[in-house]
């Protein structure tokens, strides 16, 4: 645009003034266009800055990458943080509330294993002697032995002899007493 | 007074204990483990004392707690 604004005052010029001027004028022409070409010269030079500078601009990016990995790094961190965040969160949700279920149930577990051994313990114990009595009058009875007293065959504790219960009792002249009794 | 004392079964630390535990210095302790004399006598719970006179004729029968005193009162 320029060039074309040069030639035509050139042209004008050219119109008015001799050859040699049309000449200079050429040579301005020419230098003009030299300079043109300068500017040319300069605007590629700028071109070169500007693409060096995009260059430089699309190098950024280069650290650009750096800064995504920084950033990323950063959304990593961010990300661990977050994570971190969430795992705290999910740990402070999680675990308190886990926490709670988990202690929930051992108090439950523990609350019904303590009941139950002293409510077992001593129904099994109350029930163990009523049961173990209980289990006797099933059995067959003894046939009378002499002076009414039963025989059977009985262990003596003092020496662990077997011994018939009516010979034991029987055949004296005392009263005699029979105490029933368990270990328990 | 004759005492037989008669338990389902134990140890000698057992029949010990109960002595020692009802001041019983004397007589027969003895274990009935097949429960033959305590099924002739239908007897379900302890303490259970039963008296006879010297020919086994029962005369009283004391079941749950007793005391010497009571017992001696029957003979």
């Amino acid at each position: 645009m320029a060039v074309v604004i040069a030639a035509m005052l050139v042209g004008a010029a050219c119109s008015t003034t001799d050859p040699t001027t049309t000449a200079v004028a050429g040579g301005d022409v020419d230098a003009s266009s030299a300079a043109s070409a300068s500017s040319s010269t300069t605007a590629v030079v700028q071109e070169v800055a500007v693409t060096s500078t995009t260059e430089a601009r699309l190098t950024l990016p280069t650290p650009a990458p750096a800064a995504d990995a920084a950033s990323t790094a950063g959304d990593d961190a961010e990300l661990a943080t977050a994570d971190d965040g969430a795992d705290a969160e999910g740990e402070t949700g999680t675990t308190p509330s886990g926490s709670d279920t988990t202690t929930t149930t051992i108090t439950t577990q523990a609350s019904s294993t303590t009941v139950a051994p002293p409510t077992s313990a001593p129904s099994t114990t109350t029930t163990a002697a009523p049961t173990t009595t209980t289990a006797a009058p099933t059995t067959t009875a003894a046939a009378p032995g002499p002076n009414q007293f039963p025989s059977g065959e009985v262990l003596r504790v003092s020496d662990g002899a077997t011994l018939d219960f009516a010979s034991q009792v029987g055949g004296g002249n005392k009263p005699v007493l029979v105490w029933f009794w368990t270990p328990f | 007074m004759h005492v037989v004392s008669v338990g389902t079964s134990g140890s000698l630390s057992d029949a010990q204990r109960f002595q020692g535990e009802t001041g019983l210095t004397s007589g027969t302790v003895v274990f009935d483990p097949n429960f033959r004399i305590w099924g002739h006598y239908g007897v379900s719970g302890v303490p259970t004392a039963i008296l006879f006179d010297a020919a086994g004729n029962q005369i009283q029968n004391f079941g749950g707690r007793f005391n010497a005193a009571d017992v001696l009162a029957r003979i």
